[in-house]
C-alpha cells in the first residue's frame, strides 16, 4: 500500500527541508549585506518564496499529484523526463552532499572537534538511510513531533534571551537600497526554492490539489522562524557584532540562561537542531531516491538507495573537503543552479502545458 | 514456542541491540572526555612580562569543593578548594598548551566564570585576547571580564569566605553590585566584543582588585573572621579601539549609570537642609530609575538631553523632618536629584576630558541621525563631534515610601 501524508505533515515536511540550514548561516549572509534592514530581506526572499511555491502547487494540481518524471514522459517524450530526470537527480545528489558537509562542518567547528569527517558522515548517512528506507510517511511523522517542539524550544529560546534584547539595535531602519536588499536576498531565496521538493512528495500527498496551500502554510512557518532567528541575533548583538561570527544563530544559544543556575545550555539547542538536520538530510535522501526511481523506472529501494547515499557522502567527503570552497559555492553558485531546477524549470514546464492546454481548447472549439 | 512468544522474544533482542547502538552514538567518539582527566577553569587571568604572555588558570579542586566544611582534603590535611597554574608563552595557546607540562589534567574552559586582564596588557591591546575567546570552541564568552592594576594572576590566588569558588564568588560579587548598587555593571566577553566593535568603539570594564598587598592563598590564613586582604571591587577601566585609556571613579562611574540606564537599585545619600548643613545627612533607596537619552542638532553641535526619573524610598534621616507634609517630602527629592545631577555632570566631565565615548552616545546619533552619522563616518571626526557635545541633563525623582516613620527621630526626640 502507497504510503499518504496529510497537509499538515506536508507542510511541516516543507518547513524543516528550508529551515535548519537557514538556522545556521542566514544571519550571517543576511547581515553582512543589510545589517540592521537584514528583516526586510526575508521578507522579500518570502514574497518570491510564496511565488515558487504558488508555480509547484500549480503543478501539482495539473498533474494530480502524479510521479513528477513519469507524468513528464507521458505528456512529451520519455527521453526528456530521463534527461530531466538527470539533472534533477544531479542537483538532488550535490544539495544533499552539500547540506551534509554543512552540517559536519558545523560539528567539526563546534561540537566534535577531533572525531573525524568520515565517521561524522558515516554514522549521519546510516541515519537517513534507515529513515528513508522506512518511507515518507515515518520521516513525516517524526517530522510533525520534531516542529511540534518548537513550541518548547521557542518560548525557552526568547526568554532566555530576554536580558540581551534591545529593539533599538534594529534601527536605523531602510538605510540600505533595493540592490543591496536583492543581492543580500539570493541565498534565502534559494533556500526557499527548495519548496520544489514538493515535486517527488507529490504522490504521497492525501490531498495533491492542496499542493500550494502546503508550500505557502510551510514558507509562512519558515518566515516567521527566519524572522525570530534574525530579529533575535540582532537585538542581541547589533549588526556590527554579527558580521564577525561564523555562527552568530549558535552564538545566541550560548548565551542563553535562566538564572545563574541553567546556564550552558546551547548543547541542549545544538542537540535539537541535528534531529533537524537529520530530518532535512532524510527527506532529501528520499527525494534523490524518487528521482532515481521515477528517471530509470525502478522499483526496488534498498541496493540504489545505500548507492545513492554513498555517492552523497563521497560528494560530501571530497567535492566539499575545503570550506572556503563551499562557501563560495553557497555565495555564488548556489542561487543560479537552484533557481534553474527549482523555478525555471517547473515553470517552463507549467508554461508548455498551459499552451497545450489553450491550444487543445481552441481545437476542441474549431471542431 | 509458539510464535507469539518467538516474536516477542525477538523484539526484545531488537530493544537490546538500539539500546546498546543508542549508548554507542553516546561516546561522543574521538571527543570523549573522563571527568577525572578535566581541570574545569573557574578563572584565568592574563599578564605580560619580558615580552610573553603569562597565563595563569585558577582550576576547581574537586576533592576540596566535595568535602563537608571546605578544607577537607583526605588524609592529607586541608587542601585549597581550588588551584592555580601560571604558564608562560609567545602566544596565549602557548601558554595554555605548556600547562600540560605541569598539570596532570587537560584545562577545560566551558565553565570558566572569570577573566581578569591587567592593566599593562590592556594598555597593550586586548584584540588578541579577545580574537581568542570568540574564536576557540570551548572559551566561554559569557565570562565575567574585570581590569586589574596589579599583576592580575594575584587575583586568582586569593581564597575567599563564604564562597568556596572563587570564581564564582566574583561574578556573583560584580552581579550583586550592579542589582543593589549600580555604581557599574559587570561585562561578559561578548558584551565587550560588541561594545568596541559599535559605533562608539569604546568600552568599560570594572577593576577587581586585593584591599592589601599580601595575598591569602593557605587555608590556614583564611581561617580567622577579619581578612587581612580581601577581594574588592574598585575603579571603571575605560577601552577605546581595544586599549586601555584611564579610569573612572566609583562616583563617576555611578553617574555614567545614570546617562547609560544602568542603574537597578541604588542608596543616594543627600543633605536634608543644605541650607543650615552642607553634610550628607540622609539617604534615599532608588528603587527603580528610568534614563531617556535623546540626542537633538543644534545648528553646530549636538545637544543630548537626559531624562532620568525615578521612585526611592527614604531610608536615613538625621535632621527634623516631618514627612506628613508634602513641603518638606518634595525638598527632599530637589536634594537627591541635585545629587543625581551633580553624578551625571561630574562623570560627563571625567568621559569628555578621557575623549571616550562610554556613555554610547554614538550608537544614538546614528540611530536618530542616520544621514548625519553617515557624514561623520565619512569624515571620520567623530572624536571632535564627542568633544563639542553638550549634555542638557534633568532629574526627576519622587519619594513614594518613607519606610516605616512619618516623622525623622529628631522631631520626634524634640516633640
Amino acid at each position: 500500500m502507497i504510503q499518504k501524508i496529510s497537509t499538515a505533515q506536508a507542510a511541516m515536511l516543507v518547513f524543516n527541508a528550508i529551515a535548519p540550514t537557514a538556522t545556521v548561516v542566514l544571519p550571517i549572509i543576511l547581515g553582512t549585506y543589510l545589517e540592521q534592514d537584514s528583516p526586510i530581506g526575508i521578507l522579500f526572499s518570502a514574497c518570491v518564496g510564496m511565488a515558487i511555491a504558488a508555480l509547484i502547487g500549480s503543478i501539482i494540481k495539473y498533474n494530480q499529484g502524479a510521479p513528477f518524471l513519469e507524468w513528464i514522459g507521458k505528456r512529451s517524450s520519455r527521453w526528456l523526463a530521463v534527461v530531466l530526470g538527470i539533472f534533477l537527480l544531479q542537483y538532488y545528489l550535490d544539495a544533499s552532499a552539500a547540506i551534509m558537509r554543512e552540517f559536519v562542518n558545523f560539528l567539526k567547528d563546534n561540537v566534535l572537534l577531533q572525531t573525524p569527517v568520515f565517521v561524522l558522515v558515516g554514522t549521519s548517512l546510516l541515519i537517513i538511510i534507515y529513515a528513508a528506507h522506512k518511507g515518507i510517511e515515518a520521516i513525516a511523522r517524526v517530522n510533525s513531533i520534531l516542529v511540534l517542539l518548537y513550541l518548547l524550544f521557542l518560548p525557552s529560546f526568547m526568554f532566555g534571551l530576554g536580558d540581551y534584547l534591545n529593539v533599538h539595535r534594529l534601527l536605523p531602519m531602510f538605510q540600505h537600497s533595493f540592490a543591496s536588499v536583492t543581492l543580500a536576498s539570493l541565498t534565502p531565496v534559494a533556500w526557499m526554492s527548495e519548496v520544489s521538493i514538493l515535486l517527488f512528495l507529490a504522490p504521497y500527498l492525501k490531498s495533491p490539489d492542496k499542493a500550494r496551500r502546503i508550500g505557502w502554510i510551510g514558507l509562512l512557518f519558515v518566515t516567521v522562524i527566519m524572522q525570530i532567528i534574525m530579529l533575535t541575533t540582532l537585538m542581541t548583538f547589533g549588526p556590527e557584532y554579527l558580521k564577525s561570527s561564523t555562527y552568530p544563530g549558535f552564538v545566541t544559544f550560548d548565551i542563553i540562561h535562566f538564572g545563574n543556575f541553567w546556564e550552558n545550555l546551547n548543547i541542549v539547542f545544538i542537540s535539537y537542531w541535528i534531529l533537524s538536520v537529520y530530518m532535512k538530510l532524510a527527506m532529501f535522501l528520499f527525494a534523490t531516491l524518487e528521482c532515481f526511481k521515477q528517471t530509470f523506472r525502478v522499483r526496488e529501494n534498498g541496493p540504489y538507495l545505500i548507492g545513492l547515499a554513498l555517492i552523497i557522502a563521497a560528494e560530501c567527503l571530497f567535492t566539499w573537503k575545503q570550506p572556503a570552497k563551499l562557501n563560495e559555492f553557497n555565495a555564488q553558485g548556489r542561487f543560479p543552479v537552484y533557481m534553474l531546477i527549482n523555478v525555471l524549470i517547473p515553470l517552463s514546464i507549467y508554461l508548455c502545458c498551459l499552451v497545450k492546454r489553450t491550444v487543445a481548447k481552441r481545437k476542441g472549439q474549431a471542431a | 514456542m509458539n510464535k507469539g512468544s518467538r516474536k516477542r522474544s525477538r523484539r526484545g533482542l531488537l530493544a537490546i541491540l538500539s539500546f546498546s547502538l543508542a549508548t554507542a552514538g553516546m561516546t561522543a567518539c574521538w571527543d570523549n572526555r573522563e571527568l577525572n582527566e578535566l581541570g574545569i577553569v573557574s578563572g584565568s587571568a592574563y599578564d605580560r612580562e619580558d615580552g610573553q604572555w603569562v597565563t595563569t588558570y585558577q582550576i576547581i579542586n574537586p576533592s576540596a569543593t566535595s568535602s563537608q566544611g571546605g578544607g577537607g582534603g583526605g588524609q592529607g590535611g586541608p587542601s585549597p578548594p581550588f588551584l592555580t597554574f601560571t604558564e608562560r608563552g609567545s602566544t596565549i595557546m602557548e601558554a595554555v598548551a605548556r600547562s600540560n607540562l605541569t598539570s596532570t589534567r587537560q584545562l577545560y574552559f566551558a565553565h570558566s566564570r572569570i577573566t581578569v586582564i591587567n592593566e599593562k596588557v590592556a594598555r597593550e591591546g586586548i584584540a588578541q585576547l579577545l580574537d581568542l575567546f570568540l574564536r576557540k570552541p570551548d572559551a566561554s564568552e559569557t565570562v565575567n571580564v574585570f581590569l586589574s592594576e596589579r599583576r592580575a594572576g594575584d587575583i586568582l590566588n586569593q581564597l575567599m569566605q563564604i564562597t568556596k569558588n572563587q570564581g564564582t564568588g566574583i561574578q556573583l560579587m560584580i552581579q550583586q553590585e550592579s542589582e543593589l548598587t549600580s555604581y557599574y555593571q559587570g561585562i561578559k566577553m561578548f558584551e565587550l566584543s560588541m561594545a568596541l566593535s559599535s559605533e562608539s568603539h569604546c568600552a568599560a570594564i570594572p577593576e577587581i582588585k586585593l584591599t592589601n598587598r599580601e595575598i591569602i592563598n593557605k587555608i590556614q590564613e583564611a581561617e580567622s573572621t577579619d581578612l587581612p586582604t580581601r577581594i574588592a571591587l574598585g575603579r571603571l577601566g575605560i577601552l577605546k579601539k581595544d586599549r586601555f585609556i584611564g579610569w573612572m571613579s566609583d562616583r563617576e562611574a555611578f553617574g555614567l549609570s545614570f546617562m547609560t540606564d544602568k542603574i537597578n537599585s541604588a542608596i543616594i545619600p543627600f543633605t536634608s537642609d543644605p541650607e543650615h548643613n552642607e553634610k550628607l545627612d540622609a539617604s534615599a533607596n532608588l528603587m527603580d530609575s528610568k534614563t531617556i537619552v535623546r540626542p537633538v542638532w543644534e545648528g553646530d553641535h549636538f545637544v543630548m538631553d537626559i531624562d532620568v526619573k525615578g521612585n526611592a524610598m527614604l531610608l536615613e534621616l538625621k535632621g527634623k523632618a516631618d514627612l506628613s507634609k508634602p513641603a518638606e517630602v518634595s525638598k527632599f527629592e530637589r536634594n537627591i536629584e541635585q545629587n543625581i545631577l551633580e553624578y551625571i555632570n561630574r562623570s560627563w566631565r571625567t568621559v569628555k576630558k578621557l575623549g571616550a565615548d562610554v556613555t554610547m552616545f554614538a550608537p544614538l546619533i546614528h540611530r536618530a541621525f542616520p544621514k548625519r552619522w553617515e557624514h561623520i563616518e565619512k569624515e571620520g571626526n567623530w572624536d571632535t563631534v564627542f568633544q563639542e557635545i553638550e549634555i542638557r541633563p534633568r532629574v526627576s525623582i519622587s519619594i513614594d515610601r518613607f519606610g516605616l516613620s512619618s516623622k525623622s527621630y529628631k522631631s520626634v526626640e524634640q516633640d
